[in-house]
């Protein structure tokens, strides 16, 4: 971070005008003014030198060594404006002169070197008194803040507490105590005694009169005992110009944190140090460093920075306890100013279902340490906490922000549920009194639920609180030392046996289907089905035949031509499809004619017939031979048939 | 008594034991582990599977005392062919793991995330367990079915038909899953490095080397030669001596 030189505002007291070239008899104009004659030991004199010609711009004057004073330059500036046609220059040169010995000084006169010209001024004359604040100063003093105030002159030999520290072993660059009264670190808090939990604000600030970059923390600071909120570092450091004790310098926060003290106690702060890197001018040793000292090259091209490590003094904090007078129950430990409410999400509920109860504080205060306040009994209702939200604010010295706990309340038992005020208990320290807040009471009807069960709360915090078996080492397991096989490899052994009995069931189930199939045809077609069965019948009808052919009596005669011609018709009739009973002789005549058969197989069959119905129904009797005409009648009736059809 | 004869030999094959000589084998295999002597005991676990079994746990031993030889590449090839037997074994899972996890060199995975989910959780079952599955659930399908058919279609067997072809069909398509997409590698690398050439011979080029333990699969093989590819698809020819296949 650049801080650009402080510009001196110098009140112009005392001037010289010189006028060394007739030609020139408005320009060059060279004006150099001191801010003041009459100043302490410390303070500074403001001198300016200003150069307006028509030429090119003016090169840096050098100041004369002078014994009782120290000269620093601060600073150049330099314009240009259009008169007559003419570009006229004007260049203004800062510088501050620190008188160091008391008494009545000469200042010697000033050459400035304008067109190849060397203008010199007269000498000034100075008093230098002993004490600071004897002398009138123009500026405003620091103002004043917590204990630490800058007072008195800061960069003297006397030191005011709370300012510089050295520390034992100094690192490179280190300024020790009024080493270099133009940059210097203050630590500073908005207050030295507090209570737990208040906001005590630490500053650093950095006071310089040089060009200086801030590089940051060398060494952070050691703070114990306090919770910490650190506002987050600002792009661009603000910067104000103040006066010290007659002195110009430029301020600048670089750090601000809030600390909350977590206890009572006495409290020591080391503070730690900044680094920073300061541009040098203000030596001319030799020909070169003039030279390149000169405001050219002084635009940061060959700019010499020197860094340095700057140290400030620890702090003591006393935090009081918190008083015992009048300290709520509930109390436990807020401190700040805070508001408090709080809200359910739902007035009806079925039983064992949640309720959110929010609880929401909001204020100025260490709002993370807030704890949740303490929720009055309830009986028959089981009680979880859901979820705890911060949202911080930090403002310009304070830290705000927004703290929200989610309850879960689950009521066991069906009925109206009372939920009395919650009640929230801080210590307010700027009213250094105890204030409670409370929630509206709530009322909820809890309806009759599912009976759903759910795990008591002890048994969830024990299973939370149980730990997972850490692995320690890894290494192969042993060996197995029964040679068994696993029950599908064992099933395996039998896989030929699986794969024929498949095969078998499958061809199985195949014939099955087809048979079933077969059976659901013939169902829906009668004249096939008669067809099939028919020369089943008939081999049954000739096996009775043949075992009636022994018995010669006349009734077994007559069932033998009995079942003769049923075993015939029933066969003809099946080929025909027509009813046994409906069929006649011709029928079967123009039946076997349409079929081609011979004319000697239907001679016999009409043969057939007759001497069936003599034995059936005169009574006659046959002999042997003629039994096997009639039976081979009906096995080559049926033959052909079955042939020709 | 033939029949008795014959239940009792059933009985004892499904009740898993192995035969005296195996067990008498498999015990002095063991007592060497045990005792330190760990290629002796590796000996003796060939030698028992060379009389023709495959036992999951001789395999799993046989891993074991590879690993303890520091000889991963026949170690994690014996517990692939203990983990294809007996898939669902938590120590034989552990212990190709932990060897796995030793080996310098691992082959990025990079097949379709189907794939590789599908082979997730097919690994759970062996490509011999999910045919036996389709068989036993398919003969009990048949014979349901002709029961079935027989009792004139009763309704309370109609169930029961559909459920067990149901799961008959989903063994199937398991197992169709296992032999054609989900694919296991067919063989691991066995030497301590392995050149892949982009030929079938000594004079191609080498296209990149395996270390022992690396899995791959085999596309195809000619004479003494294999070609291979790699879960990544790097592929190339790999000499067959330098690979050993899980089953042959």
């Amino acid at each position: 971070m650049k801080f650009s030189n402080p510009i001196l505002l110098a009140i112009p007291i005392f001037a010289f005008v010189f006028f060394s070239h007739t030609a020139l008899a408005v320009l060059p104009e060279v004006t150099i003014t001191f801010d003041r004659q009459t100043v302490s030991v410390g303070e500074e004199v403001h001198l300016k030198i200003r150069v307006e010609s028509a030429g090119s711009a003016a090169q840096r004057p050098r100041l004369p060594s002078v014994e009782s004073f120290t000269a620093y330059y601060t600073g150049h500036s330099s314009q240009s404006r259009e008169e007559n046609g003419k570009t006229i220059s004007v260049s203004e040169f800062n510088f501050a002169l620190v008188p160091n010995a008391v008494g009545k000084f000469t200042f010697p006169p000033v050459e400035i070197e304008v067109e190849g010209q060397v203008y010199r001024t007269s000498s000034v004359q100075f008093e230098i008194l002993g004490k600071p604040g004897m002398a009138g100063t123009s500026g405003a003093s620091v103002p004043s803040q917590g204990t630490t105030v800058l007072a008195g002159n800061v960069p003297s030999s006397a030191q005011p507490p709370g300012f510089y520290q050295i520390p034992k072993t100094q690192p490179q660059g280190f300024v020790p105590l009024g080493a270099d009264p133009n940059i210097f670190l203050k630590a500073w808090v908005d207050k030295t005694v507090a209570y737990p939990n208040e906001p005590i604000v630490l500053t650093y600030s950095l006071y310089t009169r040089q060009d200086t970059q801030y590089e940051g923390f060398s060494e952070e600071p050691v703070i114990t005992g306090f919770w910490i909120e650190q506002f987050p570092s600002p792009e661009k450091l603000d910067k104000n110009v103040v006066q010290i004790s007659g002195k110009r310098y430029v301020r600048a926060d670089v750090r601000k944190m809030v600390l909350f003290p977590q206890g009572s106690g006495e409290y020591n702060i080391q503070p730690g140090t900044v680094k920073v890197s300061v541009e040098e001018r203000s030596h001319y040793e030799n020909f070169m460093d003039e030279f390149f000292d000169d405001s050219f090259f002084s635009s940061r091209i060959y700019s010499r920075k020197i860094p340095k490590v700057l140290a400030t003094q620890p702090i003591s904090i006393t935090v009081k306890p918190f008083p015992e007078k009048d300290k709520p129950a509930g109390f436990n430990g807020a401190s700040g100013h805070f508001t408090f409410t709080g809200t359910v999400d739902r007035r009806t509920v079925k039983q064992n279902e949640p309720v959110t109860l929010t609880l929401t504080t909001e204020g100025e205060g260490n709002i993370e340490t807030l704890e949740r306040p303490p929720l009055p009994a309830l009986a028959n209702v089981e009680v979880y906490d859901s979820d705890v939200s911060s949202q911080l604010l930090e403002r310009k010295d304070t830290v705000m922000g927004r703290k929200t706990f989610q309850v879960m309340l689950m009521p066991e038992v069906p009925g109206d549920l009372e939920i009395p005020p919650v009640e929230f208990s801080f210590f307010d320290p700027r009213a250094e009194k105890y204030t409670t807040l409370r929630t509206e009471a709530f009322h909820i009807r809890v309806q009759p639920g599912e009976g759903e069960l759910s795990l008591p709360l002890k048994s969830r915090e024990e299973l939370e609180k149980r730990k997972g078996i850490e692995v320690e080492a890894r290494d192969i397991f042993f060996i197995k030392d029964r040679l068994k096989l696993a029950l599908l490899e064992r099933v395996n052994t039998f896989r030929l046996f699986l794969l024929i009995g498949n095969g078998i069931a499958t061809l199985l189930a195949l014939i099955i289907f087809l048979y079933l199939k077969r059976q659901e045809e013939l169902e829906t077609n009668i004249a096939l089905k008669r067809r099939i069965h028919a020369p089943r019948a008939v081999r049954r009808g000739l096996r009775q035949m043949g075992k009636l052919m022994k018995d010669s009596s006349r009734e077994a005669q007559q069932k033998f031509c009995e079942i003769a011609q049923k075993t015939l018709n029933g066969y003809v009739s099946a080929q025909m499809n027509v009813s046994a009973h409906s069929l006649t002789v011709p029928m079967v005549e123009e039946a076997l004619k349409e079929r081609g058969e011979s004319a000697e197989t239907i001679e016999r069959l009409k043969t057939f017939y007759d001497l069936c119905n003599q034995v059936r129904f005169t009574g006659t009797e046959i002999d042997h031979g003629k039994k096997e005409e009639i039976l081979d009648t009906v096995e080559i009736v049926s033959k052909s048939m079955a042939k020709k059809k | 008594m033939k029949r008795i004869i014959i239940i009792l030999m059933f009985l004892c094959a499904l009740s898993g034991y192995a035969g005296a000589q195996e067990n008498d084998l498999f015990a002095s295999a063991n007592k060497e582990y045990k005792e330190g002597r760990y290629q002796e005991a590796v000996r003796l676990y060939e030698q028992l599977i060379e009389t023709g079994h495959s036992y999951a746990s001789v395999h799993y031993n046989l891993g074991n005392a590879y690993a303890k030889t520091s000889d991963f590449g026949k170690a994690i090839l014996n517990f692939e062919r203990a983990r294809r037997l007996n898939p669902r074994d938590s120590e034989i899972l552990s212990n190709l793991n932990y060897v796995n996890s030793l080996l310098e060199h691992q082959v990025e995975d990079k097949r379709p995330a189907i794939i590789v989910g599908l082979n997730e959780i097919l690994s759970n079952t062996s490509k011999t367990e999910s045919s036996l599955l389709v068989l036993i659930f398919y003969g009990m399908w048949v014979v349901t079915y002709a029961f079935y058919l027989l009792l004139k279609r009763p309704p309370w067997m109609k169930r029961t038909v559909v459920i067990l072809f149901f799961i008959f069909m989903v063994f199937t398509v398991v197992l169709i899953l296992k032999i054609s997409i989900a694919r296991e590698e067919d063989a691991f690398v066995v030497a301590k490095t392995a050149e892949v050439k982009y030929g079938p011979s000594d004079q191609d080029k080498t296209a990149f080397k395996l270390t022992a333990g690396m899995p791959v699969f085999i596309n195809d093989e000619r004479d003494s030669w294999a070609r291979i590819e790699l879960r990544d698809g790097t592929g190339g020819w790999i000499s067959r001596k330098l690979i050993e296949r899980v089953f042959h």
